[in-house]
C-alpha cells in the first residue's frame, strides 16, 4: 500500500522524539533534587526491555538465472533471492519477565517484525511460565525447571537464541531450511534436569520436550494435532581456567501414526568451544562451535537423509571489537547429491553491550547449478533499553 | 499570555514558514524521485560535518560560519556521491547506497562527538535542533538564501522537473543527467544545511516529506500540491508551535508529532471519502481507534510505579539511601513529624541513626521521646549519636531516661560518656557508675576516661592510682552530702 | 570383636549424623571469610575463581551443578553479582533463593558510598545502590562476617555458639591487624571502630595522646595518608577512604567503559596537576592505558588483584590487606 513508506517515516520519526524527550527529561532531573531509584523490578510491575534490530542487505546473485528454490523448502527464508536490498527496522522485540509467585516465573517475548520491508507482523515469539518447584510435593527432583507454553525448543545451540543474540546476523541457511524462518518454536511443555555426574567440572543437561508436532520447514504440511517429542542432552566441561567445551547432542522425534502425513525426525550434533581469560577477559576471547544436523523425511527419495552442518568461530581483539566467520553447509533435501555451501566474515562493534554494530559479507554457492553463487553485504545495528536480563551463558556479550 | 506567546513565537514560526516554503517544493521532487532517505542522509552528513568542525577545535556557537563551512562542505560531498551513484539501470537500487550512508554519518557522528567533552550535547542540538533560539539575523540570511535558490530553482525550473519526473526522458532529450543531478544536490545540499543548523536534522526531514506526501493525497496537479503542501505546512506549523509554547513541550518534536497525526488525518479523511460506503469505512475506522486505545491502556496498565519524588514519598521509600537524603532535608519542617517518628523505628541502623542526628539538630520537644527511645538501640551507632544530641540539647529532664539508659549499657565507652551526661545535669547517679568504670577489670582508656570525668565534675582528692576501696568508700561517705555547683559544673563535699 | 564395632558404630554416629553446612560463596573472599566463621562445621566452595572479574562472570552448567546441593548462598549483593540470580534460577535449588534463609546478603546494614543521582546508563555501568567493592574495608569485613555469622546460625541454629566464637574471634583479629595489638588491648575494638567509622580516629588518637601506640595496617598505610592515587576502576573508594588517601579520578572514562584518546589527556593532564605518583590497576583490567599515562608523567603502575587467591602471597584477607599495602607503598 502506498501508505506504507510514509508511515515507515513517521514511526521512525517517533522513536527519534522518544529518544529526545528522555535527553530532556534527563537534563530537568538534572536540575531537580537527588533521586535515586531501586535496579530490582517492583513485584508487581513486570522487567521490560525492548531490543531493537535493524537490518540492511545488499546482495545479488552471479548471473540472474533463476534457481529452484522450492528445494529449500517451502517457508524457507530465500538467502540471496529474499535480500530486498534495503536498510529497515527488521525486529522490535518486547522482552516482559516477572515473578508470578513463589512458584514460577513468567516470560513473555512479544516480536514486532518487517521480515522484508513493508510486510508487517506480530507474533508471541515466546510466551511461558516456568515451574522452579512442583506444586504439593514443593521440591525440584534433579534440579527440575519446568516449562510450559510457547518457547524456542532446545534443538542444539542455535535455536535457542533469539536473532538479536545471535554472532552474526542471520541464521545459517541450513536451520531456516530445516525448521522455518525463526527456527523451531513450538507450543508444549519442556522439563530440564541436571543430571548428577562425578566431579565439580562438568555438569550434564538434559531436556526433554513434548511439543505440537508437524509443520517443520522439511515436511510440507503444517498440522499440529500430533505431538513431537525432542530431547536434548549437553555436556559441559571447564577444562580449566577460561577454557570451557560443550558438546550436546539432539534429536527430534515425530511417532509413526496412521495419518495420511509422514511424521519427520531430526537428529543433531553440536559443540562449542569458548576461551576467555580471567586476566584481561574483557578485551580478548574466543569462541568456536558448531552443529550438525540430519533429517529424516519419509516422504523423500529413499535413502534420501539429508544433511547439514555449520561452523562458527569468533575472535575478540579488544574491548569492543570482534570478528567472526562461519563455513555452512547443506544438502538439497530432495535430492542429496546437490548441495549448498558457503562462507561469510562478520566484524562486530559494540559501543557498550547495549549499543551493537555489525557487517557482514556472505557468499553462498549451490551446487545444482554450478557457479551459481550469491553475494551478499549486510549490515545490523542492534540496541537494547530496560531492565535488560542477563546474557544466557553461551552468548558472549 | 497573547502577547507573550507572540514575542517568543514569531521568529520560530517565521522560522518554520520559510523552512516549509523552500522544503515543500524539494520534497515533491524527492518523493518524484522515490529517494526519500536521501534529505535525511543530507542532513545526516551535514551534522556530521558540523561535529567534524568541532573536532577541529571550532566551537559551535562561536564559530558558527565556520562550523557551517564545514557543513556545507561534507554537503557538497555527500551530494557529488549520491549524484555520481544514481546509476542507470539500479543493478544496486540508490536507495541501499543513501541508507547505509545515512547510517555510516549517523554512526560517524556518534563516534565523533564520544571524543568531545560535551559530545551528548552536541548531538542532540543537531537531531533536535534549536528552533526556539532562532534569531531574527540568521532568519534574514536564511529567507536571503532560500530565496536566490528558490529563484535559480524556478529559472531552470523545467531541467529540474523533467529530471525528477522523468529521467529517461530527460536523458534522451540530451539533458545531461548527471550534471544537473548535482545541481539539484548542491542547491539541496545548502538548503539542507542552514536548515539543519536552525531546525536539527529531524524537523528539517519531516518538513521535506510529510507536507509533499499530504499534497500528493490531496492535489494532482504540480501547482495544486505546491499551494496545498505550502498551506499545510504553515498550518500545521503554526499548531505545533502553538501547542508546544502551551504545554511547555520542546518545539521541534512537537511540530513533528503534529504532521505526523496532520498526515494520518489527511489519509483517513481521503479513504473514508473516496471509498464506495463511507459510512462504513468510518465505522472500520472508528473500530481501530477504539481497538488502538484499548491496545493503549493494556499497556499504561504495565507502566513502572512512579518514582519518588516529593520528601514525603522519599520518606516512605524502601530504598534506604532515599530515606537517609530525605532525611538529610527534612530541616525544620513539622508536617514530616510523623513520619520521622516512624523513622525512629527504620529497620537500618544508619537511618534510626539519622532521625538522632535529626532530633538533635532541631531540638524541638516533640522529637525527645524519641531521642529517648534511640538512647537504648541496639546498635551502638545510634545510641551514640542519640547520646550526642542530649548532651547537645542539655535539658534536665533527660535526667531520668539517661539514669535508666546507663544502667543497660553494656559498651563501656558509652556508658562512661552517658554518666558524665548526668554529672554535667548536676545528677550525681552518674559517679558510682564511673567508680564503677574505673576498676581494674576494665580497659586501660576506660579507666582513664572514667577517672577524667569523675576528677572534672567532681570534687575529690584521690589520685588515678589510688585504691578502687578508696573511690568506693568516697562515695559510701558522701553521697548525700554532694552540692552540685551548676557555673563551675561540680560536685563539692558540704 | 563385636563389641569393639559396636563401639566403633555407636561413636561414628555423631559424626555422620553432623555433616557439613554446605555454603556457595559468588566470591572467593566470601569464601575466605566463611571458612573462618564457620570452622569444621562448614565446607565452602566459590563459585567465581580468584582473578575473574565479578562483574562479568558468565556463569555455566558447572556454577549451577555446585550451587544445587548448597544449604547457603552468599554474596556481597547490591548489583555486583548480578549473574548470581541466574545460577540459582537455574540450579533449581530451593534453599538459597531471594528471601529465604539459606541466602545471605553480605552487604545488609552496611553503609555505602558512591550512590549515583541520575540513574542512567548515559553514564556507563553504574551501581543504581552504592560501591559494592565493601570487602576492601577492614571495618566493613566486620560486619560482612557478622552478617554471614548470623545467616548460618538461622541455618543451622545448633551450632550458633560456635558461629559467634568464631566470629568474635575474626573480629579480635581484624582488630588486631588493622590497630595494632597495643591499641586494641588498652582501648578496645568496639570503640576503636566506632570511632572509625565516625572518621574521627586520628582525632581521637591525637586527643587521648595515643598516637606512638597506633600499630598494624594503619601504622602501614601511614606514608598513604593524604597522597593521590589514580585508579583504573571505582574499586578503591572504601580501601581510600579508610587508609586516608584520595583518588582524584578514575582512568576509566565511565565505568565499564575504556578510555577515549581524549580523556586519557585529561587524566594525564589531572596526574601532573595533582603529583600523582601511583596509578592502579585491578588484575582483570587492561593496563595499556596505565601504562601510557605513566610513560607521559612519570607516576609508576601497580596492577593487584582486589580478592584473594590470585597471588600466592596473598591467600587470604589479611595478607591480602598486607600484600595491597605493601604494593602501594612501594615496599615489595
Amino acid at each position: 500500500m502506498k501508505l506504507f513508506p510514509p508511515l515507515l517515516i513517521i514511526i521512525s520519526i517517533s522513536l527519534h522524539a522518544d529518544q529526545i524527550d528522555s535527553l530532556q527529561a534527563q537534563i530537568d532531573q538534572l536540575k531537580e533534587q537527588v533521586n535515586t531509584r531501586q535496579e530490582r523490578a517492583s513485584t508487581f510491575n513486570p522487567g521490560i526491555t525492548v531490543f531493537g534490530n535493524l537490518f540492511g542487505c545488499l546482495g545479488g546473485a552471479d548471473d540472474e538465472v533463476e534457481h529452484d528454490h522450492g528445494a529449500e523448502g517451502h517457508e524457507g527464508h530465500h538467502h540471496g533471492a529474499a535480500c530486498p536490498n534495503s536498510l529497515w527496522l527488521r525486529e522490535v522485540e518486547l522482552d516482559f519477565r516477572a515473578s508470578v509467585d513463589p512458584w514460577a516465573d513468567a516470560v513473555l517475548i512479544l516480536s514486532l517484525e518487517q521480515e522484508q520491508p513493508g510486510i508487517f507482523s506480530a507474533e508471541v515469539e515466546e510466551g511461558y511460565v516456568t515451574l522452579r518447584q512442583l506444586p504439593v510435593i514443593n521440591a525440584a527432583p534433579l534440579g527440575l525447571k519446568l516449562k510450559a507454553g510457547r518457547f524456542l525448543t532446545s534443538f542444539g545451540r542455535f535455536n535457542k537464541i533469539h536473532l538479536h543474540d545471535l554472532p552474526q546476523p542471520t541464521l545459517p541457511f541450513i536451520m531456516t531450511a530445516f525448521f522455518g524462518d525463526h527456527g523451531l518454536a513450538r507450543n508444549g511443555v519442556s522439563a530440564q534436569f541436571l543430571i548428577p555426574t562425578p566431579g565439580d567440572d562438568n555438569a550434564l543437561t538434559a531436556t526433554i520436550e513434548v511439543v505440537g508436532g508437524g509443520g517443520i520447514a522439511l515436511s510440507p504440511i503444517e498440522d499440529h494435532t500430533w505431538p513431537g517429542f525432542l530431547g536434548h542432552l549437553g555436556w559441559f566441561f571447564n577444562l580449566s581456567d577460561g577454557h570451557d567445551l560443550e558438546l550436546g547432542a539432539s534429536a527430534y522425534v515425530e511417532p509413526q501414526n496412521n495419518k495420511p502425513v509422514k511424521p519427520v525426525q531430526v537428529y543433531g550434533g553440536d559443540f562449542n568451544y569458548k576461551w576467555k581469560p580471567f586476566d584481561r577477559g574483557e578485551w580478548r576471547s574466543f569462541l568456536f562451535g558448531g552443529e550438525a544436523f540430519l533429517a529424516n523425511v519419509p516422504d523423500q527419495i529413499s535413502g534420501n537423509l539429508p544433511f547439514g552442518f555449520f561452523a562458527w568461530s569468533q575472535y575478540q581483539f579488544n574491548q569492543n571489537a570482534y570478528l567472526g566467520l562461519r563455513y555452512t553447509y547443506g544438502q538439497n533435501l530432495i535430492d542429496r547429491t546437490h548441495y549448498k555451501h558457503g562462507v561469510g566474515m562478520f566484524f562486530t562493534y559494540y559501543t557498550t553491550e547495549f549499543l551493537r554494530f555489525r557487517f557482514g559479507y556472505e557468499r553462498l554457492v549451490d551446487r545444482v547449478v554450478a557457479s551459481a553463487g550469491e553475494n551478499q553485504v549486510m549490515f545490523e545495528l542492534n540496541f537494547v533499553f530496560g531492565s535488560h536480563p542477563v546474557e544466557p551463558y553461551w552468548v558472549n556479550r | 499570555m497573547m502577547s507573550d506567546f507572540i514575542a517568543a513565537m514569531t521568529y520560530p514560526f517565521l522560522a518554520c514558514l520559510l523552512l516549509a516554503g523552500i522544503h515543500v517544493y524539494l520534497g515533491i521532487h524527492v518523493l518524484a524521485r522515490k529517494v526519500i532517505f536521501v534529505d535525511l542522509a543530507l542532513a545526516q552528513i551535514a551534522a556530521f560535518g558540523a561535529v567534524y568542525g568541532v573536532l577541529l577545535g571550532y566551537e559551535m556557537h562561536d564559530d558558527a560560519w565556520a562550523i557551517k563551512g564545514f557543513s556545507l562542505a561534507f554537503a557538497i560531498l555527500g551530494a557529488a556521491v549520491f549524484s555520481l551513484t544514481r546509476m542507470r539501470h539500479e543493478r544496486i537500487p540508490h536507495e541501499a547506497i543513501i541508507g547505509i550512508t545515512y547510517a555510516g554519518a549517523l554512526s560517524a557522528t556518534i563516534l565523533a562527538s564520544a571524543n568531545l567533552a560535551h559530545g551528548a550535547d552536541e548531538v542532540r542540538d543537531l537531531l533536535a535542533g534549536s528552533i526556539l533560539w532562532v534569531q531574527g539575523d540568521v532568519l534574514i540570511a536564511t529567507a536571503i538564501l532560500y530565496a536566490l535558490v528558490g529563484l535559480f530553482h524556478y529559472l531552470f525550473r523545467h531541467k529540474f522537473l523533467q529530471l525528477s519526473l522523468n529521467p529517461e526522458l530527460a536523458e534522451q532529450q540530451g539533458l545531461s543527467v548527471r550534471w544537473w543531478d548535482f545541481l539539484f544536490y548542491l542547491t539541496f545540499g545548502f538548503i539542507v544545511t542552514s536548515s539543519v543548523a536552525i531546525a536539527g536534522v529531524l524537523l528539517v526531514f519531516s518538513y521535506l516529506v510529510i507536507p509533499a506526501v499530504i499534497a500528493m493525497l490531496l492535489a494532482q496537479s504540480l501547482t495544486g500540491r505546491l499551494i496545498v503542501g505550502w498551506i499545510v505546512g504553515a498550518l500545521v506549523s503554526f499548531l505545533g508551535v502553538a501547542i508546544s509554547y502551551a504545554g511547555d513541550l520542546p518545539s521541534g518534536p512537537t511540530i513533528v508529532v503534529s504532521f505526523a497525526l496532520a498526515l494520518v488525518l489527511v489519509a483517513l479523511v481521503r479513504f473514508i471519502w473516496l471509498a464506495k460506503s463511507p459510512l462504513l469505512q468510518l465505522g472500520k475506522v472508528l473500530a481501530g481507534l477504539v481497538a488502538l486505545c484499548l491496545f493503549l491502556s493494556a499497556t499504561w496498565a504495565f507502566r513502572r510505579k512512579e518514582e519518588p519524588h516529593t520528601l514525603k514519598e522519599l520518606l516512605q521509600s524502601t530504598n534506604k539511601n532515599e530515606r537517609l537524603v530525605a532525611l538529610t532535608q527534612v530541616d525544620g519542617h513539622r508536617e514530616y513529624d510523623d513520619l520521622v517518628k516512624r523513622l525512629a523505628h527504620d529497620p537500618e541502623s544508619e537511618v534510626r541513626q539519622q532521625v538522632a542526628r535529626l532530633i538533635g539538630s532541631q531540638g524541638r520537644a516533640s522529637g525527645l521521646p524519641m531521642l529517648y527511645e534511640l538512647l537504648i538501640d541496639e546498635s551502638d551507632d545510634v545510641r551514640e549519636e542519640a547520646l550526642r544530641a542530649v548532651r547537645h540539647l542539655n535539658l534536665p529532664e533527660s535526667a531520668e531516661p539517661l539514669a535508666k539508659a546507663v544502667q543497660k549499657e553494656k559498651d563501656p565507652y558509652l556508658k562512661v560518656e552517658m554518666a558524665e551526661a548526668l554529672l554535667e545535669l548536676g545528677d550525681k547517679r552518674g559517679i558510682p557508675v564511673l567508680i564503677d568504670m574505673m576498676d581494674p577489670g576494665q580497659m586501660v582508656q576506660v579507666r582513664k576516661d572514667a577517672y577524667e570525668h569523675l576528677s572534672a565534675h567532681v570534687k575529690l582528692d584521690l589520685p588515678f592510682s589510688a585504691e578502687m576501696a578508696s573511690f568506693r568508700r568516697f562515695w559510701q561517705q558522701n553521697q548525700n552530702k554532694l552540692r552540685w555547683l551548676p557555673e563551675a559544673r561540680i560536685f563539692v563535699v558540704k | 570383636m563385636i563389641r569393639f564395632f559396636a563401639l566403633l558404630v555407636i561413636f561414628a554416629i555423631p559424626l555422620w549424623a553432623s555433616k557439613p553446612l554446605q555454603v556457595v560463596t559468588t566470591l572467593p573472599i566470601l569464601q575466605s571469610i566463611a571458612k573462618a566463621i564457620g570452622g569444621a562445621d562448614v565446607e565452602v566452595k566459590s563459585l567465581g575463581r580468584p582473578g575473574q572479574d565479578p562483574h562479568f562472570i558468565q556463569p555455566g552448567p558447572d556454577l549451577w551443578k555446585k550451587t544445587r546441593k548448597a544449604d547457603v548462598l552468599i554474596e556481597i549483593g547490591l548489583n555486583l553479582e548480578l549473574w548470581a540470580q541466574k545460577v540459582v534460577d537455574e540450579s533449581g535449588n530451593l534453599k538459597v533463593r531471594n528471601g529465604q534463609p539459606g541466602r545471605i546478603v553480605a552487604s545488609a546494614g552496611i553503609a555505602v558510598v558512591d550512590v549515583p543521582k541520575v540513574l542512567s546508563r548515559e553514564f556507563g555501568d553504574v551501581h543504581p545502590d552504592g560501591n559494592p567493592h565493601i570487602w576492601l574495608d577492614p571495618i566493613r569485613v566486620k560486619k560482612i562476617a557478622a552478617n554471614i555469622a548470623r545467616g548460618f546460625s538461622l541455618v543451622d541454629p545448633t551450632h550458633r555458639d560456635t558461629y559467634n566464637l568464631n566470629l568474635q574471634s575474626f573480629q579480635k583479629r581484624i582488630d588486631e591487624a588493622l590497630f595494632g595489638e597495643q591499641l586494641v588491648r588498652e582501648v578496645g575494638g568496639e570503640k576503636l571502630t566506632r570511632e572509625c567509622e565516625a572518621g574521627n580516629l586520628f582525632r581521637y588518637l591525637k586527643d587521648k595522646k595515643l598516637e606512638s601506640k597506633l600499630g598494624g595496617w594503619f601504622k602501614k598505610a601511614a606514608p598513604l595518608r593524604g597522597q593521590k592515587i589514580v585508579t583504573y576502576h571505582k574499586s578503591w573508594s572504601y580501601f581510600a577512604d579508610r587508609f586516608g588517601f584520595t583518588v582524584p579520578t578514575e582512568i576509566e572514562e565511565k565505568p565499564g567503559i575504556s578510555p577515549s584518546l581524549k580523556y586519557r589527556d585529561e587524566v594525564i593532564a589531572l596526574v601532573k596537576q595533582d603529583n600523582v605518583k601511583t596509578l592502579v590497576v585491578d588484575s582483570y583490567y587492561d593496563r595499556s592505558a596505565a601504562d601510557y599515562i605513566a610513560g607521559k608523567t612519570g607516576a609508576r603502575v601497580i596492577q593487584v588483584p582486589i580478592d584473594v587467591g590470585y597471588v600466592k602471597v596473598a591467600g587470604d584477607y589479611f595478607s591480602l590487606i598486607d600484600y595491597l599495602l605493601d604494593q602501594l607503598n612501594g615496599t615489595k
